[in-house]
């Protein structure tokens, strides 16, 4: 017959129960496709990181790492000015009709 | 001498003037002793809001080096020209010279325009397949071969479609005829009742035709058995 070792509980140490509390932030879906330097005139990727409102995305939501969300924010807003990227929703919708 | 990357918006009512508006920032930096690393004629771009109620504005991008007092320089030209809407001045710290997204993106499309319009010259039925097979090939002599292949799956698709729908007409036949004769059955059946074997397979379809209701079709076998062994008793 198979031998089976016998059960042991495995000890709750404080760093085991770190381990269970930590969770592994996503990885950031930016830095992970490549993009090192967000680019204001790349305007299919920050419409990308826009919400429907054509507000930023908050890094929350969009998983983008603290450093790529500092330069995405930089970038929007930089291509807003020039027209690039709508500052509102309202502005698209006018340029519709 | 620092690198600077300059984009001015200007508006769309002095296009003819933007080659000479170029030449005249060209100049400009030449003479404070810059360089032009990349220059960039986006041409006429809708713009993501009204400026000065102009929908549409030219795009110029420029890479530059140069030292603060020609950046003044322009940084005045575009403060107090009418016609430049926005312009941006960047700091970059180095030479940038690859074509810019927005440029990349333009030659793409221009490529493909071309391709399309040589399509549309040969044939003007399908141009919208042409064009997404030309933009797959991304060549314009291949374009023959590609409608080719186009039209080839298109016929086949519309053989498998037609083949597709003569099969379903079947069925649906198929289905109303069984339905039908299976009623007329269970008719037969409830006015005489029948102890043979040989009605076992109208029991069969009398229970099918009970069992719809429910549609089990595991319990319509085990109902027939127990049938079966009714009518060997």
């Amino acid at each position: 017959m198979n031998s089976r070792p016998p059960f042991r509980r495995r000890r709750k140490t404080a760093q085991s129960m770190q381990r269970a509390m930590f969770r592994r932030p996503p990885p950031c879906p930016l830095l992970s496709s490549g993009v090192t330097e967000v680019d204001y005139k790349d305007v299919d990727l920050l419409g990308r990181y826009l919400t429907d409102e054509a507000r930023i995305m908050p890094s929350a939501t969009s998983n983008v790492s603290a450093r790529m969300q500092r330069q995405l924010q930089r970038a929007i807003k930089q291509a807003r000015f020039l027209a690039l990227v709508p500052y509102a929703r309202a502005h698209a919708l006018r340029r519709d009709k | 001498m620092r690198h600077y990357e300059v984009v001015a918006v200007i508006h769309p009512d002095q296009q003819g003037r933007v080659a000479a508006m170029i030449d005249l920032y060209k100049k400009i930096v030449s003479d404070g002793g810059g360089v032009l690393h990349r220059l960039e004629d986006w041409g006429r771009r809708p713009l993501a809001y009204p400026i000065q109620n102009q929908h549409k504005a030219q795009y110029v991008l420029m890479n530059i080096e140069c030292g603060n007092d020609t950046l003044d320089k322009l940084r005045e030209i575009f403060r107090f020209s009418d016609f430049i809407l926005r312009s941006l001045i960047i700091r970059r710290e180095q030479a940038v010279t690859e074509p810019s997204v927005i440029m990349a993106e333009k030659h793409k499309k221009q490529s493909e325009g071309d391709s399309s319009e040589s399509d549309a010259h040969k044939s003007k039925k399908s141009t919208k397949t042409e064009n997404a097979a030309a933009g797959s090939s991304k060549a314009t002599d291949s374009a023959d071969v590609a409608t080719e292949a186009t039209t080839s799956k298109k016929s086949a698709k519309d053989a498998s479609k037609s083949d597709k729908t003569a099969t379903k007409s079947k069925k649906v036949e198929e289905a109303a005829s069984d339905s039908e004769p299976a009623a007329k059955e269970v008719k037969a059946e409830d006015s005489a009742a029948t102890d043979s074997a040989q009605a076992n397979q109208e029991t069969q379809a009398e229970v099918k035709a009970e069992d719809s209701a429910t549609t089990d079709e595991t319990a319509a076998p085990a109902s027939d058995d127990s049938q079966s062994k009714e009518t060997d008793k």
